[in-house]
């Protein structure tokens, strides 16, 4: 009993940090139908920052790597994804590509292709016992953080006007156009918010692994896509709910493989993923979209 | 010579019933432009014939890749899956005998008995891939767009580690070493060859006439009666049969084969030539092949270090990488359709150099969100070979000449 509470934990911890990365991504494919390769980047940029700014104090650190990572984001906005913006989505895509490569490419020059290492928050490595369960500090400060973020964006979305303004973009980008939503200012909070939301993922993944590549940024985006598919194209708590399935989906088969099939298992999920598309090709949650005639 | 006057033009592709060597003009053109590059590698040091060769194979897969891509619009990311499957199945089947009984001692013991030359092993390759392709379509030919996008990426990620982990067969990551590494520039021109062959007498199938249709626009061609999913199974499964060959030749290029070689890397390269190049035409494969390979050896030569010229350089790790995407991100903005614009290198007839249509806006990376570029001119629309053979057909389509269309839509 205490074992499966024990992998439930887990999975809520490992399906926070998911959830951080989906939404970052989920927030920009719903209003412009992006899907941004290039969020990986982010994350490992946001992972450089935090070795750049580490003699600092932490809570100034978060500060600059946020104000980095989101500087990023925009630039990113700015100089490719504004020229292609209503173009298809896989035109889209391998801008996000391009960029990506370009990215880890600047990197990989400047910061050398060996792993780095990072201490980030090391004050929370201990765990402490609730209720007969051994949860790491880390694990409550992700499981909290994600809460109140995802939160803060449903009050965002609901309550502010340019949160009201990005869901309209996000339901109909032309109308809400035509009905005065000013639509670089609504892509551009869209890339900010994702910034962030990279930012905060890159420290929370810096600080559970403990190690920098140019190339770390690929698994946390492949997660992010598959997460958001598996809940539902184009709807964001969706994508929060896929992330989650899939933290579940993960840890439930790292617990309960048989050893032989053990190796396998990202095979299994990533299989598990092409059959849940198949019989519902747009996600858990998704509602499928009109034919564009 | 009596062609029916179908006035079907389609940037290149002449319809059925045109003469046929203005039909298979692109095919001829491109395998000439891959010979005359080969011919020059050749005399070269080297280096530089190791560089053609793995820029004949990259052709191979890429043009593999382009019979599904190009004509369906389809974005795979998974065609590596086929190149990884006809990789191992020509490391398996061509490694001599004594040395695979050490690597693999595990191995069952008729294949670890095989040994085939290199024909008959990327035969195998190919109808292995085939086979694999039955059950991705299986997997994927349901979904549109994105979520194909995605599954297919799913799709090569679980191949990938199941390749990683299958030690009996495939070593694990340690990978596969003593593959006859034995490749030249000379025998690997005819599998190229012999790859854009396949593909052009696909584009000109009626299959390939309906995948077209239905990538242009897939409700108006299915209310045409075009059974999308069956045009598109036949599509890729011809495309990993040339998949599964060229990887079959990658491995005997590369001679020793991790499953790191057979993944995102190479896929990313692959899209990268293609859509450099042109996606929605062969000519705009082989072409992209052939100048993202220059590019990429030049640049790497460049990010080694030494002396190139006169000029000395120092190492820098990620230069390549950086210029290669810049080239495709400025491809993407810039020139949306591909150094080709989705045009074929061909033999124009008569009458239809002015009246050249614009690339529809359609497909995959194609979009143009700017105004198009002025591009009446491109150079291949002259080729001194217009009017050699089809000197006695000039007329048959005139009718295009003036065709109105596709000027209509500019997009917002």
């Amino acid at each position: 009993m205490s074992a499966v509470a024990q992998n439930l934990v887990n999975a809520l911890s490992l399906g926070s940090l998911y959830a951080l990365i989906a939404l970052g991504i989920a927030l920009l494919f719903s209003i412009m139908g992006l899907i941004n390769f290039a969020h990986g980047e982010l994350i490992m940029i946001g992972g450089y920052a935090l070795v750049w700014f580490a003699a600092l104090p932490f809570a100034m650190t978060a500060v600059l790597v946020a104000a980095v990572v989101i500087g990023c984001g925009l630039a990113m906005e700015r100089l490719a994804f504004r020229s292609v913006r209503g173009a298809s989505g896989e035109t889209l895509l391998m801008t996000s590509f391009a960029l990506s490569l370009l990215v880890q490419g600047g990197v990989l020059l400047f910061e050398g292709a060996n792993p780095k290492s990072a201490d980030v928050l090391g004050s929370l490595g201990a765990s402490v016992e609730v209720a007969g369960l051994s949860v790491g500090k880390l694990d409550f400060a992700i499981i909290g953080v994600t809460a109140v973020l995802l939160l803060g964006l449903a009050w965002f979305l609901r309550a502010t006007s340019l949160g009201v303004q990005m869901r309209a973009a996000a339901e109909d980008f032309r109308t809400a156009r035509a009905l005065g939503v000013r639509a670089d200012l609504v892509v551009a909070t869209a890339f900010g918010v994702s910034g962030a939301f990279a930012a905060i993922a890159a420290i929370f993944l810096v600080a559970s692994t403990g190690s920098l590549t140019p190339g770390m940024g690929l698994r946390p985006v492949l997660v992010g896509f598959v997460a958001i598919v598996l809940g539902g194209l184009g709807r964001l708590w969706a994508a929060a709910l896929g992330a989650y399935v899939l933290a579940l989906l993960t840890v439930m088969l790292q617990a309960y493989l048989p050893g032989g099939v053990a190796p396998y298992q990202d095979a299994l999920v990533y299989l598990g993923i092409v059959m849940i598309l198949m019989f519902r090709p747009h996600g858990i949650a998704g509602r499928p979209g009109a034919v564009r005639v | 010579m009596t062609s029916p006057r179908t006035p079907v033009l389609e940037r290149g592709v002449l319809a059925r019933g045109a003469p046929a060597l203005a039909r298979t003009a692109p095919a001829v053109i491109c395998a000439l432009l891959v010979l005359a590059v080969s011919g020059l590698a050749l005399i070269g040091s080297e280096t530089t014939q190791r560089t053609a060769t793995q820029m004949l194979v990259m052709g191979v897969i890429t043009v593999g890749t382009y019979i599904f891509v190009g004509n369906s619009g389809v974005l795979s990311f998974g065609h590596v899956v086929f190149v990884a499957v006809g990789a191992y199945a020509t490391a398996l089947t061509t490694i001599p005998r004594d040395l695979k009984q050490a690597l693999l001692p595990a191995l069952p013991g008729w294949l670890a008995e095989l040994e085939l030359g290199l024909p008959a092993a990327l035969l195998i390759s190919g109808l292995l891939s085939v086979l694999v392709a039955g059950a991705f379509a299986l997997l994927t030919l349901r979904l549109d767009g994105m979520a194909a996008g995605i599954a297919s990426l799913a799709l090569l990620i679980s191949v990938n580690v199941v390749i990683s982990n299958w030690d009996a067969v495939t070593r694990g990551s340690q990978g596969i070493v003593g593959i006859p590494a034995d490749l030249t520039v000379g025998a690997t021109v005819p599998w190229l060859i012999g790859a854009i062959a396949v593909a052009m007498a696909y584009q000109l199938s009626r299959s390939g006439f309906r995948l077209r249709t239905s990538r242009e626009d897939p409700v108006a061609a299915a209310a045409l009666g075009v059974r999308i999913r069956r045009d598109r199974s036949i599509a890729l499964v011809i495309s990993a049969f040339v998949c599964g060959v060229g990887g079959g030749l990658y491995a005997r290029f590369l001679g020793a084969l991790t499953p790191g070689d057979v993944y995102l890397q190479l896929t990313l390269l692959t899209l990268l030539m293609l859509i450099v190049g042109g996606i929605r035409s062969l000519s705009g494969a082989v072409v992209g092949t052939l100048f993202i390979s220059v590019l990429a050896e030049l640049l790497r030569r460049i990010e080694a270090g030494g002396e190139l010229g006169p000029i000395e350089l120092h190492p820098h790790p990620g230069v390549q990488q950086l210029i290669l995407a810049l080239t495709l991100l400025l491809t993407l903005l810039l020139r949306p359709g591909g150094i080709t614009s989705g045009r074929e290198l061909g033999l124009s007839p008569p009458g239809w150099i002015g009246g050249r249509r614009r690339a529809p806006r359609t497909g995959p990376a194609v979009d143009e969100p700017e105004a198009d570029e002025p591009e009446a001119d491109e150079p291949e629309a002259d080729e001194p070979e217009a009017d050699e053979p089809e000197a006695d057909e000039p007329e048959a389509d005139e009718p295009e000449a003036d065709e109105p269309a596709a000027h209509s839509n500019s997009a917002p």
